[in-house]
């Protein structure tokens, strides 16, 4: 089985996509949106459809929360011309898109909470401005698979920028490589998985761009953190709030992976590498070694 | 002491995770080539990208004879074990280097070349990147071979996708993808 693959530049990195080419063209011809070609040539139109429409979900979410586009949303927010309260009123938002920026402030609430801080969206940067990027990009490509899997693409990967959501229905596995952030071009470890989200923050690819609100400073010291689990808004959020935590990060990610499905694995310069013990089930190779402890 | 105990555990899971890619059945004929690609990569992703070469001034397609890309010593010594790298593919698909088009960025230009072989993505080189100093130089010599992982991991029938730390690469794809539609792929 080959897959159809496509990938564009948004929000500052590239968004790909891959589906298998034989998935099952019945599911899509059930909502009208394909034609009776071949199979193949079925499945090709239905990848290039919903694609197209994920993009232009993509796009427009990247209008409204880029705090690089002068006139969007979230720049008004933090020139200060726009209040939250006044969201409402906002003529370039329609009412949907408004309920979703709700739930994007709702998502940045949560992993502000969850992380004791550590992530905080209304504290980044010096001085201190409102900047949801770090949980938008997780929450964009999540709506943008949802997307894809409702315009027939039901097993399917969406990687935004080496953060990937993975849909199936159960009979395939997808195969993900862990980048090794010393050799970038290895793969540290790989999962199989076959439904969910893997996102992976570093501190190597921009430098140390993920800032701390708490130490007020660039996070430094843990080199890179993967978390699996079903979904990649909060993923990605996890991913970014422990290596904000640095050297709290196995505690947060213990306690995270006892209370729920978010499970994590985390490259130290320092201590090596470490990871959650429910991490074990989508990482086959690492069930024969010793887990190194968590503290 | 700590670093020896990170080196082990590397060490470990990287002999773990050789083991489970030698345990897996090859699945396509792609398996081989894709692995011997992406093992001649890793010699090539860590050394730094010089200065541009002479063949990155203008967008046109240079095909060479061979893959082993004469612009850039690097990758071309690094990848002698590559069965692609000294074989003329006789197939419909073109076969050779294909020079992308510089793309600006907004720290500057980047441009790459794709080596094709048999109809397959065998190296990315980079021939030209923004050189605004250390910083960005470093950023852009960790975040282009990530790509270029992924670009030929794509063809891997063992790996589908590449989680990393986000990379800024938005002139790397679009000069790579010009780069790929000259090959015809």
């Amino acid at each position: 089985m080959a897959l159809l693959r496509d990938a564009r530049p948004l929000m500052g990195t590239v968004f790909s996509v891959a589906a298998p080419d034989d998935a099952a063209p019945d599911d899509a011809a059930a909502d009208g949106s394909t034609s009776g070609n071949t199979a193949a040539d079925g499945v090709a139109e239905t990848f290039r459809r919903a694609w197209g429409e994920a993009l232009a979900l993509l796009q427009r979410i990247e209008e409204i929360y880029s705090p690089f586009i002068a006139e969007s949303p979230v720049s008004r927010i933090r020139a200060g011309v726009l209040r939250l309260e006044d969201l409402d009123a906002q003529p370039d938002l329609t009412a949907d898109e408004i309920a979703d920026f709700r739930e994007v402030l709702g998502l940045c609430a949560q992993l502000r909470r969850e992380s004791g801080g550590a992530f905080d969206a209304w504290s980044v940067g010096a001085p201190p401005a409102f900047d949801p990027s770090g949980a938008v990009k997780g929450w964009a490509a999540e709506r943008a698979s949802a997307l894809l899997a409702a315009r027939g693409l039901p097993t399917h990967l969406l990687n935004a920028g080496g953060d990937v959501r993975l849909r199936g229905t159960g009979e395939f596995t997808w195969n993900v490589g862990v980048e090794d952030p010393h050799r970038p071009d290895r793969m540290l470890v790989t999962l199989a998985l076959a439904d969910g989200a893997v996102a992976t923050s570093g501190t190597r690819q921009r430098g140390s761009h993920v800032w701390d609100p708490l130490a007020r400073r660039e996070a430094r010291g843990l080199t890179q953190v993967t978390i699996v689990g079903p979904d990649l808004a909060l993923a990605d959020g996890y991913a970014t709030a422990a290596l904000a935590l640095d050297a709290r990060a196995r505690a947060f990610l213990t306690d995270l992976g006892a209370r729920g499905p978010y499970q994590g694995f985390t490259v130290d310069d320092a201590q090596g590498v470490w990871w959650s013990e429910g991490f074990e089930q989508y990482a086959p190779v690492l069930r024969g070694l010793l887990r190194p402890d968590a503290l | 002491m700590r670093k020896v105990l990170l080196a082990l555990l590397l060490t470990a899971v990287g002999l773990g995770l050789l083991l489970s890619f030698k345990s897996r059945p090859a699945t396509g004929a792609t398996t081989a080539l894709g692995k011997s690609a992406l093992s001649g990569a890793g010699e090539s992703a860590v050394s730094p990208q010089t200065s541009p070469s002479a063949s990155s001034t203008g967008p046109a397609p240079t095909p060479t004879a061979t893959s082993a890309a004469p612009s850039s010593p690097q990758s071309s010594s690094s990848s002698p074990s590559s069965p692609a790298s000294s074989k003329k593919a006789s197939s419909g698909a073109k076969s050779g280097s294909f020079t992308g088009a510089a793309e600006n960025t907004e720290f500057g230009p980047v441009q790459v070349e794709a080596t094709v072989s048999g109809g397959k993505l065998t190296d990315v080189s980079v021939l030209q990147v923004p050189d605004r100093g250390g910083y960005e130089q470093q950023i852009v010599q960790i975040a282009l071979p990530e790509l270029k992982s992924e670009a030929l991991s794509a063809q891997s029938a063992n790996i589908d996708v590449v989680s990393g730390a986000t990379y800024t690469s938005q002139g790397y794809a679009e000069s790579l993808q010009s780069a790929l539609d000259q090959a015809g792929l």
